[in-house]
């Protein structure tokens, strides 16, 4: 198992090798430069030259690529040319917002679908399986930022119960429970439509493989053995029914670094999505590398955690 | 028990937020006409009332945060750097140099050198006085051989700047020191826009920044984030990504603001107009207005004020390629797009057509009888390209035996400007020219276009200064690769009068140039000018003191104040 993990891991430095070739080939060939968006009458040919240079845009592409790989070896990614700050501290506190947006989101979710699909799986074509059924479908075909803006509109806007957009309420002196009361305010409206779509699918999934699980023969077993109708559902069946759930949920992790950018942009969330979208947008190389780097370590790490939850979760399945 | 105390708070929340809402919504909207018959209005209102609140504005996006005025490139950091530095000189509403920093200023008998005397007792942020020196530095940085900023053109005209960026002298010979207040700066040749460039120019402090190399200041993360300058507000906090919070400068010298604080907020154009009403925002741009939403904000109390926009659209020709060669085919695509079309449906009548490449208000504009209108004519339009060789048959215009298309491209963002591709696709349709839109994000098409000049047609705009000194967007030298004369308009007549305009300090000896410019201009059409928008500052009603104007929002904002 260990050596298993150990493999793994160490698998990880190829491919991040082989995506920051990949990354970093196609981001220079997109055309423009970091200072396409400056159309200034006041600034000469030879002044935005100058800036390029200044920046390195000028080096032969190899060259530029060691010496980012030469930094990323060390942890340094690199200065921002939008931000002039280091890559990796402008995007500290972006993570971490991202993070707290996402990870609620996902409780959410969670909290809500995985119940919903044990019933509707255990009662299987009632009025409540069909309303369940509906509404997933509703919330998994309406556009996220339709829903926003619905939200806004009518909670926020017209109802007033929570604040239109922003992560807190600016200059606002709160400290202590007032500051986390204000900022948990702020985080219900995005929390609804991000955790949304994700509750749709995931309680389909829950739904289908309960389904599968108890039509199992050793859950016909367990009611034979006159086992209560709870323990049958709760305890047998849905420790099996969860092993593809697992999966799903581990497929989000990555989701709660990357973000989320229409969720971000509706509610000016100040996440990791938005900035990533705002770098590709300003040629900001260094900022689009350290970005994709954090991200593949993540998608990577969240993949093989989601393998050895297998392990866990089903003791058939031995890594060797 | 915490849990009924959050509870509780939150229900007081609720009721307190409920209650300043209702109390703004009950306000009678408050119509404001002249600017300056509000100030006279005004003074019954005791000064010391005024003092206190903190407005918040909205930015589309976030600055980056270099807070620099010499090295940022973001227009979002603009945002955040006029309320911390001043300048020698500041605009008026009325497009005016008046004295900002300065106590007095002097033109010269030949008009090349400007004399400045700093008004006395003047500090930085941290208390440090303001001196001559800083002015001096500030001058020096740009032209400093390792500079990394895009505003080194703008002061090339200062004599001496040229020698110094080529490290052969060691001070700027055109500018000279007399004491701690006073200091003229002169230029090599007569320089038009001096006021602006040079006593409009935001100073920096020399003390902070002369003990790092001029290359490195790019680098300094945390000076550029913590800038000290000498405006009415200085930095308090800066959350990137969210806001920027602007504290009250106590020493500011016309007096410390009324506002405690001045904060730009980071909102999206889709709901600022909510917040606005539901009091999260006190100030915002309209960019492109839309009628239904400023009857909602209007019907709210929201005041909004309408200035017309510093630039024009347009859609460029590239004259370079041997089928725009013609005058007469420019002139053609001016008569086959439904100007006036445009600025009646997608502007909702928010816009005037444009004819020439100039902002509307400029006082270099010609008169409208001086120019040609080139008003929407399908019919002439055609019989323009039959004068041209081309050939109208069937539907189809066709040129050398060939039918006509070309490729417009253009960016996505202006939702009017996006909107009008398809609706230039169908009027040229209309006679016969087949235009196959293409529209690509912005980056690439600077590439295609400046950057390359691979391109037939494509929409952009042009945000203009005060000066109508358009040197740098249609002298020929312009005309290279990288270059703003991206359409490539080569015309003798065209640079002997951009020559010509910047060599008179007044206006009225500038004015009779600049309009027979814009009439040889408007005669040779390199590239199709398409409209002016109307734009609108909308705020809420309690805001008090503000006089925006085309060019900028912020003048005085020493004086805004909130009325209770």
């Amino acid at each position: 198992m260990r050596k298993y993990i150990i493999r793994r891991l160490l698998l990880i430095i190829p491919v991040l090798l082989g995506i920051s070739i990949i990354i970093f080939s196609l981001i220079h060939a997109m055309p423009g430069d970091p200072f396409a968006h400056l159309i200034d009458p006041n600034m000469t040919p030879e002044d935005k030259d100058r800036m390029l240079e200044a920046v390195g845009y000028f080096d032969p592409l190899p060259v530029q690529y060691l010496r980012w790989v030469a930094g990323a070896v060390q942890g340094e990614f690199g200065h921002s040319i939008r931000f002039k700050e280091d890559v990796l501290k402008v995007m500290w506190p972006r993570i971490q917002n991202t993070f707290v947006l996402s990870l609620s989101a996902m409780i959410f979710s969670t909290l809500l679908a995985i119940p919903l699909g044990i019933i509707s799986a255990t009662k299987q074509y009632s009025v409540f399986d069909y309303i369940a059924t509906v509404a997933a479908f509703i919330g998994l075909s309406i556009p996220v930022f339709f829903f926003g803006l619905m939200l806004i509109k009518f909670v926020a806007f017209d109802l007033g119960l929570f604040p239109i957009a922003g992560m807190q309420t600016v200059a606002s002196g709160y400290t202590g429970w007032q500051l986390l009361v204000d900022k948990a305010r702020h985080l219900v409206l995005p929390t609804l439509v991000l955790g949304l779509a994700s509750t749709a699918s995931l309680m389909r999934y829950t739904r289908s493989s309960m389904l599968e699980c108890v039509k199992q023969d050793y859950i016909r077993t367990a009611r034979a053995k006159g086992l209560s109708e709870r323990v049958v559902i709760y305890k047998h069946a849905l420790r099996n029914a969860l092993i593809p759930v697992i999966t799903i949920l581990s497929m989000q992790i990555p989701r709660l670094i990357s973000g989320a950018l229409l969720t971000e942009t509706i509610f000016v969330w100040p996440g990791l999505a938005r900035l990533s979208f705002q770098a590709v947008m300003n040629r900001d190389y260094p900022m689009i590398m350290g970005t994709v780097t954090v991200m593949s370590i993540v998608v990577m790490l969240s993949n093989l955690f989601a393998d050895l939850m297998y392990a866990v979760l089903d003791p058939r399945i031995r890594y060797q | 028990m915490l849990k009924k105390i959050i509870v509780l708070m939150l229900a007081l929340a609720m009721v307190l937020s409920l209650g300043l809402v209702g109390c703004q919504r009950d306000e009678e909207p408050v119509v404001v006409d002249e600017p300056e018959d509000k100030q006279e209005d005004k003074p019954a209102e005791p000064v010391a009332d005024k003092y206190g609140g903190v407005v918040r504005v909205a930015t589309w996006s976030s600055p980056p945060g270099v807070f620099h005025p010499h090295l940022y490139t973001d227009h979002y950091d603009a945002l955040a750097l006029s309320p911390m530095f001043d300048a020698m000189l500041k605009m008026t509403p009325d497009l005016e140099f008046i004295p900002s920093m300065a106590e007095k200023f002097e033109v010269s008998e030949d008009s090349k050198t400007l004399t400045f005397w700093l008004k006395e007792g003047l500090t930085w942020h941290d208390g440090e006085p303001v001196t001559t020196a800083d002015v001096q530095y500030t001058f020096e940085m740009i032209a400093d051989p390792g500079y990394t900023g895009p505003r080194y053109a703008d002061i090339m005209a200062i004599e001496g700047v040229v020698e110094f960026n080529a490290g052969e002298a060691d001070h700027i010979s055109g500018i000279k020191i007399y004491d701690d207040l006073k200091i003229s700066i002169t230029t090599k040749e007569i320089y038009a826009p001096a006021l602006a460039d040079i006593g409009g120019r935001a100073i920096i402090p020399k003390h902070i920044w002369s003990g790092i190399p001029v290359a490195e200041h790019a680098e300094q993360t945390e000076m550029l984030r913590n800038p000290i300058g000498s405006g009415p507000f200085k930095m308090k906090e800066f959350v990137p990504d969210q806001f920027v919070h602007l504290e009250a400068f106590e020493d500011f010298h016309e007096g410390r603001p009324y506002l405690d604080g001045f904060i730009l907020q980071v909102a999206n154009q889709d709901t600022s107009q909510a917040q606005l009403i539901a009091g999260e925002l006190d100030f915002m741009e309209i960019s492109n207005i839309v009628q239904d939403e400023i009857d909602l904000l209007e019907s709210e109390g929201i005041v909004v004020e309408k200035v017309v926009s510093r630039g024009f659209q347009y859609m460029g020709v590239n004259t370079r390629l041997e089928v725009f060669e013609n005058p007469l085919v420019r002139h053609a695509f001016a008569h086959a797009i439904n100007r006036q079309g445009i600025v009646d449906s997608l502007l909702e009548g928010n816009g005037v057509v444009a004819n020439v490449p100039l902002a509307p208000i400029s006082w270099a504009m010609p008169d409208a009888s001086q120019i040609n209108q080139f008003p929407y004519d399908p019919e002439k339009a055609i019989a323009l390209l039959e004068e041209a060789g081309w050939e109208y048959k069937d539907g189809t215009m066709y040129r050398d035996g060939e039918p006509v298309t070309f490729t417009l491209l253009y960016p996505p963002g202006n939702k009017v400007r996006e909107k009008s591709a398809p609706l230039i696709q169908q009027n040229l349709g209309d006679i016969g020219i087949a235009i196959e839109l293409e529209i690509m994000e912005f980056g690439t098409l600077v590439e295609r276009t400046f950057n390359t000049h691979d391109f037939e047609l494509f929409l952009m705009g042009w945000g203009l200064g005060v000066d109508p000194d358009s040197t740098s967007i249609w002298h020929s030298d312009a005309a290279g690769l990288g270059g703003w004369n991206v359409v490539g308009f080569i015309n003798d007549l065209n640079d002997e009068l951009l020559e010509k305009g910047t060599q008179f300090l007044a206006i009225e000896d500038r004015k009779p140039i600049y309009h027979e410019w814009a009439i040889n201009w408007n005669k040779y059409m390199p590239s199709i000018p398409l409209y002016s928008t109307i734009e609108a500052r909308a705020y809420t009603p309690r805001l008090r003191g503000l006089q925006v104007h085309s060019f900028g929002n912020y003048y005085n904002l020493h004086e805004w104040y909130f009325a209770e």
